[in-house]
């Protein structure tokens, strides 16, 4: 009986849920018709298909040198293929750089390694950490203009002890040794702030400020899409001509990059 | 009288001519082989014998390392009951090993047992809706194969997560820790059922007293990759 007022009183959630719903019909005959099958030849003694896309799944059927197999589609570092012989099943990328296209072409699959990661062109960033003593969870949408200059619009939700924050900021970043493996950037932006005080505690009105906000951090290049990203930012808040106040916040997360 | 020493005289030149090849044939072998090795490393030999490989790279495969789904769950919070939430969830497979996801549900308080006994309300209506949202990473530790009967197997996936959120209601917001421990089966390739439990912990005052909360909710998602 809750669960269906909270149901009917909802429309963006009742939305989004019947948007999932319909999609659930439509999704699978679109892969289907966006599925770009590619022909390669085995070139290796044998390749291994598993029933699923994971080292732990078994291993139920190979196939041999200069069999061909069909591409169908990938999930991370696993290819699923058919076989000549009517078997579907999982490849690792590994094995798959080891097929042919053509005698003397060796097919090549797109994966994400150090030197994507120094090309990237988007990253979205998720962050958990401290501002001004209240735990802070952000999320960042990043975009790079070249290789030491980007640009990110982020989102950070503080819940205090005495206040909750709201904090939409732009930021620019220079990273000056983009090569490095640890590598340090520097950031520059403004933003808007609203604290809502707890009322269990603070008796007073909600507030809403601009500020600037100065910081640095480094990113930390891990596997495939991932990095691990550290910064740490002073904010100034604008809250009138005579008053400012100061805060510092620290994040830790990871980031991926497209 | 024809002696041996006469019919070695009338022999001698095909035997000298004879000799003569032998000597010839054993002066040119170190030349003739010589100009063998010469012409086995020569650039202008006929025959390579590598192939020169060039790679070309596949890059239009299509990538299923999305999954979106809905989910309905039994919420337990702490001191207000149990009560059936409904919710969404976003996933992006990293690898076979992690992934990261984000999810948003509502459900309604129901009323605490002192409410119900003594037939008062602390909190409004309004401030009985909860609503939480949450990031949090999993790691696909246990993959496997689930059995339904002899003929029947469907790839499985049992993993831990771990991560941050914010729950609201009664007005207020509240940082939160999430745990959890998830079972995923795969029906097909771009479509999976979950059963996960999630404990959300978060600080509540009651009254004047600071105490943690644990807050258990178990889902039954049905979700697709693409």
């Amino acid at each position: 009986m809750n669960s269906g007022n909270s149901f009917r009183q909802s429309a963006p959630l009742r939305a989004t849920l019947c948007i999932c719903w319909l999609a659930g019909f439509f999704l699978p005959a679109g892969l289907l018709w966006a599925a770009n099958i590619q022909r390669v030849q085995v070139d290796d003694a044998y390749i291994e298909l598993h029933t699923g896309a994971g080292r732990g799944f078994p291993i139920y059927h190979v196939v041999e040198r200069h069999h061909w197999i069909d591409i169908i589609k990938r999930k991370s570092d696993w290819i699923k293929v058919l076989s000549d012989d009517g078997y579907t099943g999982w490849v690792f990328i590994d094995q798959m750089q080891l097929t042919l296209i053509a005698p003397g072409e060796r097919a090549k699959i797109d994966a994400p390694d150090v030197q994507q990661f120094q090309q990237r062109k988007y990253d979205i960033s998720i962050m958990a950490g401290d501002f001004a003593g209240a735990a802070a969870l952000s999320v960042v949408l990043g975009t790079n203009f070249t290789e030491n200059l980007s640009g990110e619009f982020g989102y950070t939700t503080a819940s205090g002890n005495y206040t909750n924050s709201l904090l939409w900021y732009a930021n620019m970043l220079t990273t000056p040794f983009p090569d490095w493996w640890i590598s340090p950037f520097f950031s520059v932006g403004f933003g808007h702030m609203k604290n809502s005080p707890r009322q269990s505690f603070v008796f007073a009105d909600e507030t809403s400020d601009l500020f600037a906000n100065a910081g640095l951090g480094v990113r930390l290049y891990l596997t495939r899409r991932v990095y691990l990203r550290w910064d740490v930012r002073d904010y100034v808040v604008f809250i009138n001509d005579n008053n400012s106040g100061k805060f510092r916040e620290w994040k830790l997360g990871f980031s991926f990059f497209f | 009288m024809e002696t041996r020493f006469f019919i070695f005289l009338l022999n001698a030149p095909r035997l000298l001519r004879g000799l003569g090849l032998v000597l010839l044939f054993m002066a040119s072998g170190p030349t003739w082989a010589a100009d063998a090795d010469k012409a086995a490393f020569s650039d202008d030999q006929v025959i390579q014998p590598t192939v020169e490989v060039h790679r070309v790279t596949i890059t239009a495969i299509d990538s299923q390392d999305l999954e979106i789904g809905i989910y309905r769950s039994r919420y337990i919070t702490e001191d207000f009951g149990s009560n059936s939430t409904i919710g969404a969830r976003l996933a992006y497979h990293v690898s076979e090993d992690f992934f990261v996801e984000a999810s948003i549900g509502e459900t309604e308080l129901s009323k605490t047992t002192a409410e119900k006994l003594f037939d008062f309300d602390t909190l409004s209506d309004a401030d009985r809706k909860l609503s939480y949202y949450d990031i949090v990473i999993g790691w696909n530790m246990f993959p496997g194969e689930t059995y339904f009967g002899s003929n029947w197997a469907f790839p499985m996936q049992l993993y831990l997560t771990a991560g941050m959120g914010n729950t609201e209601f009664a007005g207020e917001k509240r940082a939160s820790i999430i745990a959890g421990l998830g079972y995923r089966l795969l029906l097909t390739d771009w479509m999976a059922m979950h059963i996960d439990f999630r404990d959300r912990m978060y600080d509540v005052t009651v009254l004047t007293e600071d105490k943690s909360s644990h807050n258990i909710e178990a889902r039954l998602t049905w979700s697709f990759f693409f």
